[in-house]
């Protein structure tokens, strides 16, 4: 397959060194992840896929400096991760706006907490509702949302600080299938325009194949690599794709990864 | 309408606690803490004993004085009791009258809910004025504090039944008194369990009120007459007994209510 | 807009306000049918008469008793919120200070009223002490339940940007709190009365509490249901305007 996209390789952006996690003391202690190993050159959209309880939020978790690393590196733009950076945006599997903002102020939450311009960012959140057709519910309370739509004002949260990384935990899990697939859809979409390194963890194959420039297979616990494949589907990838072979093949060796 | 919106202001509290040694051994810790503390501040400042008597003091009241404590506490005790269970059974048959009638409740709840800001410890005198010194205005009072709690969380457990689990039962050709009794009852335990609690808990204090103003007997009799002979640690020594009372049967509440309440996790 | 609100609960609510007119009426009628004495056995009209015949004597002793409530209760929201923040931020804390809030909670501190009365003196202080105590754990309690239920979701996003504990406190814990904050007012609020009634019952020198006693003893009863009467809109009022305020802040609750 032709790959179309033509993604930037000037050196990696995420390099993740032979990572492992270890909880509990001594005596009780649990291996979360043994040994992962990668590199995520700029630009590219990786999904991480496993069992649950795996550790794939620990992970990322891990790459998002939110959670300590017990042995190995990891190193974003070069630099060791030490605690969370303003660089990057975090996405969870429920949207976490807050009940007492509207939609905008929600969205603008980030510039302020980052003290920036909230004048000069406010057409800029507009946009980014425009882009997710939610800027008739600018002016809107949370619960007035359906889920869909408060994950979306999530995605528009996490868009508004331009971050260079974007991780996302498992953040159309909590969403039906119809509104997953529109979600799907969507950040692609994003991804086309804004080209961001985005880690994605998910638990759906088919997400993970649809959505991904790469896929890898985490192991049950403590978790190890199994697979790491490319994902060489043309885009932009319209939901037909899902009933190609090419798309099926990829899926039959992430099954088999997982070992089913 | 499941919980009112008018709250319960003696609701016990219900913070998530760490249940491991740590969880015994530290509150030990600070209660030991806190009576060595009271001791060493009493006899290194010099608190003249009319004041706040030392905790040595006061178990020396309690050892003298344990006939009279004995015989106070029996007597507040046995009110706390009758008056918990009138209450409660009161409390609950009321709930079921409103919980069947939805006319009934339209006319009687929403004044049930107000008397929930209402200070009915204030009745006091005005129940003595009308029934006089002694045991019959305790209760009376006692149960016009504890009784509208109880009503209310019956109702609330009553009629926060699963409504799928009563079209199950009603799936099967079930009565309407076995739907009572074999699901909206046992639904209804925790709250009503939550009910008992609290009716307990606000039927002491209007005991121990209705001792302050009407003072023949009990525990506030003791406090009372202690505070006007300033033998100040048998005041206290009656306020311990009465919260180790209080403790005491909101103790025996909770085992009542684990084995009742069974199937509720965290318990 | 808001008048047809109130008009429409007005008219959902009529079973009830029938209910307490018939009562009423029935009150009247028997007491003033049976001829019964109206000092021991007062009708509606009666208190309602002995309302206004001695509205100065109430009118003295209220403002004493309403001014002790409002001044318990803010000491004990402040102090409660404080200290409820405190205990649900270190663990440490918690653990130590959980069980001997729980026992005190369960106490009735009600029965302090005397000790607080040789201490403090039989004036207004022992009775916002009073109130104070009794008020002071609900609002502990509600604001540790409020900051310790923050969605742990929330917490991470608040956390991966890196934001200052202030501005975490101010615009995420504090808000988010709020919620659990106002329902521990409500409570206590209306514990705070009741502190001071029984507080002024005991001390037996001021305020409607003496006043209720000086009146029963008198056998006036219709000047105590009077007091009686003053004393419920006083809680319901407090109650109420807590409920407003509660509306105005939170305004994204419905």
């Amino acid at each position: 397959m032709v790959n179309t996209r033509a993604v930037d390789r000037t050196g990696a952006h995420v390099t993740v060194n032979d990572v492992s996690k270890t909880y509990g003391l001594r005596g009780d202690s649990v291996e979360s992840i043994r040994s992962v190993s990668f590199e995520l050159p700029q630009g590219e959209f990786l999904s991480i896929v496993g069992p649950s309880g795996c550790g794939k939020s620990t992970l990322l978790m891990m790459v998002a400096g939110l959670l300590p690393i017990t042995a190995g590196t990891i190193k974003v733009g070069g630099q060791p991760v030490a605690g969370p950076r303003r660089e990057n945006s975090v996405m969870f599997q429920t949207p976490t706006l807050f009940p007492w903002r509207t939609v905008l102020e929600n969205v603008l939450f980030p510039i302020e907490v980052f003290k920036g311009d909230l004048g000069a960012h406010k057409a800029e959140a507009i946009k980014l509702l425009e882009m997710a057709g939610l800027q008739d519910f600018k002016d809107r309370l949370p619960e007035q949302l359906s889920g869909g739509m408060a994950q979306r004002v999530s995605l528009c949260r996490a868009l508004i600080t331009n971050p260079e990384l974007l991780l996302m935990d498992e953040p159309f899990s909590a969403l039906d299938a119809l509104t997953r697939d529109d979600m799907s859809l969507e950040l692609q979409r994003i991804q086309e325009r804004f080209r961001k390194t985005v880690v994605f963890i998910t638990h759906s194959i088919r997400e993970a194949v649809f959505l991904s420039d790469r896929v890898i297979v985490l192991s049950p616990r403590p978790a190890v690599i199994v697979r790491d494949l490319t994902i060489d589907l043309p885009r932009p990838r319209t939901l037909a794709v899902q009933e190609t072979p090419e798309f099926n093949r990829y899926c039959a060796e992430i099954r088999a990864g997982l070992g089913r | 309408m499941n919980t009112p919106a008018v709250p319960q202001p003696r609701a016990l509290p219900n913070l998530p606690r760490s249940t491991n040694a740590r969880a015994t051994i530290i509150p030990a810790v600070v209660f030991l803490a806190i009576g060595l503390a009271w001791h060493f501040a009493v006899t290194l400042l010099k608190v003249p004993p009319i004041v706040l008597p030392g905790p040595a003091a006061v178990f020396d009241a309690i050892v003298e004085q344990r006939g009279l404590l004995l015989e106070a506490a029996i007597s507040t005790l046995t009110e706390i009791v009758l008056a918990t269970a009138i209450a409660v059974v009161a409390g609950f048959l009321t709930a079921l009258a409103i919980s069947i009638s939805p006319m009934v409740r339209r006319m009687v709840f929403p004044y049930i809910l107000m008397t929930q800001v209402v200070p009915k410890v204030a009745l006091a005198p005005i129940l003595i004025a009308w029934f006089g010194i002694g045991m019959q205005s305790r209760l009376i009072l006692a149960f016009l504090i504890a009784y509208f709690p109880m009503v209310i969380n019956s109702l609330a457990g009553l009629l926060g039944t699963n409504e799928s689990s009563v079209r199950y039962a009603r799936s099967l050709a079930a009565s309407e008194l076995q739907i009572l009794l074999k699901v909206r009852f046992p639904a209804a335990l925790p709250s009503i369990m939550s009910g008992i609690k609290i009716t307990a808990g606000v039927a002491v204090i209007g005991i121990v009120v209705g001792e302050f103003v009407a003072t023949d007997r009990g525990l506030g009799k003791v406090i009372i007459e202690s505070t006007a002979t300033m033998d100040t640690a048998l005041t206290i020594a009656g306020v311990v007994i009465i919260s180790a009372l209080g403790l005491l049967v909101l103790g025996a509440l909770e085992v009542i209510e684990r084995h009742i309440v069974y199937w509720q996790p965290g318990r | 807009m808001n008048m047809t609100r109130l008009a429409e609960r007005f008219t959902a609510s009529w079973p009830a306000i029938v209910l307490g007119l018939a009562l009423l009426a029935a009150w009247e009628g028997l007491t003033r049918g049976l001829g019964l004495p109206q000092n021991l056995y007062p009708a509606p009209s009666h208190v309602i008469w002995s309302l206004f015949a001695r509205a100065d004597l109430l009118l003295a002793h209220a403002w004493l008793t309403f001014y002790q409530t409002v001044a318990g209760f803010l000491l004990s929201v402040v102090i409660g919120i404080l200290l409820g923040w405190a205990i649900s931020k270190w663990r440490l804390l918690f653990d130590s200070l959980y069980p001997v809030i729980v026992v005190l909670q369960v106490m009735p501190k009600e029965a302090l009223a005397p000790l607080l009365v040789l201490w403090f003196g039989a004036g207004t202080l022992s009775r916002m002490v009073l109130a104070f105590l009794i008020a002071f754990f609900p609002m502990v309690i509600n604001t540790a339940l409020g900051v310790r239920g923050l969605n742990p979701n929330m917490r991470s996003y608040a956390t991966s940007l890196s934001c200052s504990k202030w501005q975490f406190f101010t615009k995420v814990e504090f808000p988010s709190a709020l919620t659990s904050i106002f329902a521990g007012m409500k409570i206590s609020v209306t514990l705070s009365v009741i502190g001071v009634v029984v507080a002024e019952i005991v001390a037996g020198r001021d305020g409607l509490g003496y006043l209720l006693l000086f009146a029963s003893s008198r056998l006036d009863m219709g000047f105590s249901l009077a007091i009686l009467l003053v004393l419920a809109l006083w809680g319901g009022a407090l109650f109420a305007a807590i409920a407003w305020l509660e509306t105005r802040l939170l305004f994204w609750r419905h």
